[in-house]
């Protein structure tokens, strides 16, 4: 067996003020942009910041920089798995989204229950399912 | 025998347990050990996530006037509340890399007291949302023009189960530290023996992130 490679050079506290520094620059950041309209961007740029912020943690907070690769493969396969949990989900949840709206005209509008809130009748009682299924 | 001497001389090292070669390996089992954990970790958080996803496409009007219920101000101190404990923190692990033990045990208190600053700033939280009457399925009322009261209920369950389980590992996090200080206090760690402290700084680096996703997540939608 391969013998072990690790990387013995560890971080400095200067380099973890800096760390720190650019993490509240990026979360500055994320409170002005919220205040700006991006459009469908917003999310987008949320969540940029937010894994730009999570790749620094990981790097140097928590040393995975000069871990071995064994390490960098057990923390990319966990954000990997968090990938697929939320990409077939919403792959799932989203495209029959779509087909129970097929009568509107994208197709993609939204579920009739928030589309007449506040306050419809139909809306009262049961959940999006029902309520397409009550219309017929 | 040079081989059984290198072995046995090898064993020989205090802070080397049986099982291991040598100290690299040992330290790699013992960061792979807490990935793997933490890998399950983000996993466990990440079905919250995507059902948070799930039901804000769903109901995006209804999350975002929950959402500007939450006080910015407060989710804002306490992500830089949160990252300065992360960064006390790391400073914790190179002091005990360095054998420093005083600036050890310093470090590891000035996080458990950020963390416990964090804790405390939650609870003026959920006060106000017991007090408006924003607790699903006990007491909840919404009597605002935007977002539909159930809709607005789911995002607040999603706002109590994500925040509940973080502070729930700030409080498991708080007592496994306390007696971290207590054995840095009299000088178990130094720079030959850090194990535990840097793996709870990586638990506690992973309670970071959540924090760092959940603020925007639930404080920041739909504010323009």
């Amino acid at each position: 067996m391969e013998h072990v490679h690790v990387n013995h050079a560890h971080p400095t506290p200067k380099l973890y003020v800096i760390i720190f520094a650019a993490l509240m620059v990026f979360t500055l950041l994320t409170v002005a942009a919220a205040f700006q309209d991006f459009g469908r961007l917003n999310n987008v740029i949320a969540l940029a910041i937010a894994g730009v912020k999570t790749v620094l943690v990981v790097l140097f907070f928590m040393h995975v920089k000069y871990g071995s690769r064994l390490t960098k493969l057990f923390a990319a396969a966990g954000f990997l798995w968090l990938a697929i949990l939320i990409g077939f989900t919403l792959g799932d949840t989203e495209s029959r989204r779509g087909a129970k709206n097929a009568q509107t005209p994208t197709g993609w509008a939204p579920l009739p229950v928030d589309a007449k809130e506040p306050g419809a009748p139909a809306v009262s009682h049961g959940g999006a399912h029902q309520q397409t299924e009550g219309q017929h | 025998m040079s081989e059984q001497a290198h072995t046995s001389a090898a064993h020989h090292d205090p802070f080397v347990a049986h099982q291991f070669n040598d100290r690299a390996q040992q330290a790699e089992a013992i960061s792979l050990g807490m990935w793997a954990f933490l890998v399950q970790e983000i996993l466990f958080f990440g079905g919250l996530f995507t059902g948070y996803t799930v039901y804000r496409s769903y109901y995006p009007d209804s999350f975002i006037a929950g959402s500007h219920h939450l006080d910015i101000f407060w989710g804002g101190l306490n992500t830089v509340v949160l990252i300065g404990s992360s960064l006390t923190m790391a400073m914790a692990v190179w002091a005990a890399q360095n054998s420093k033990k005083s600036q050890l045990v310093l470090f590891l208190i000035l996080t458990l007291v950020l963390g416990s600053i964090f804790l405390g700033v939650k609870v003026i939280e959920y006060t106000d949302k017991f007090t408006h009457h924003l607790i699903p399925g006990w007491d909840f009322a919404w009597a605002e023009p935007h977002g539909h009261p159930k809709h607005v209920q789911i995002f607040y369950s999603f706002y109590f189960a994500m925040t509940g389980m973080h502070a729930l590992h700030m409080i498991i996090g708080a007592g496994i530290i306390i007696p971290l200080i207590i054995m840095a206090m009299r000088g178990k760690f130094h720079k030959d023996y850090y194990a535990p402290i840097e793996v709870f700084g990586l638990y506690w680096h992973f309670v970071d992130i959540v924090w760092i996703f959940l603020f925007p997540l639930l404080y920041l939608i739909g504010r323009h």
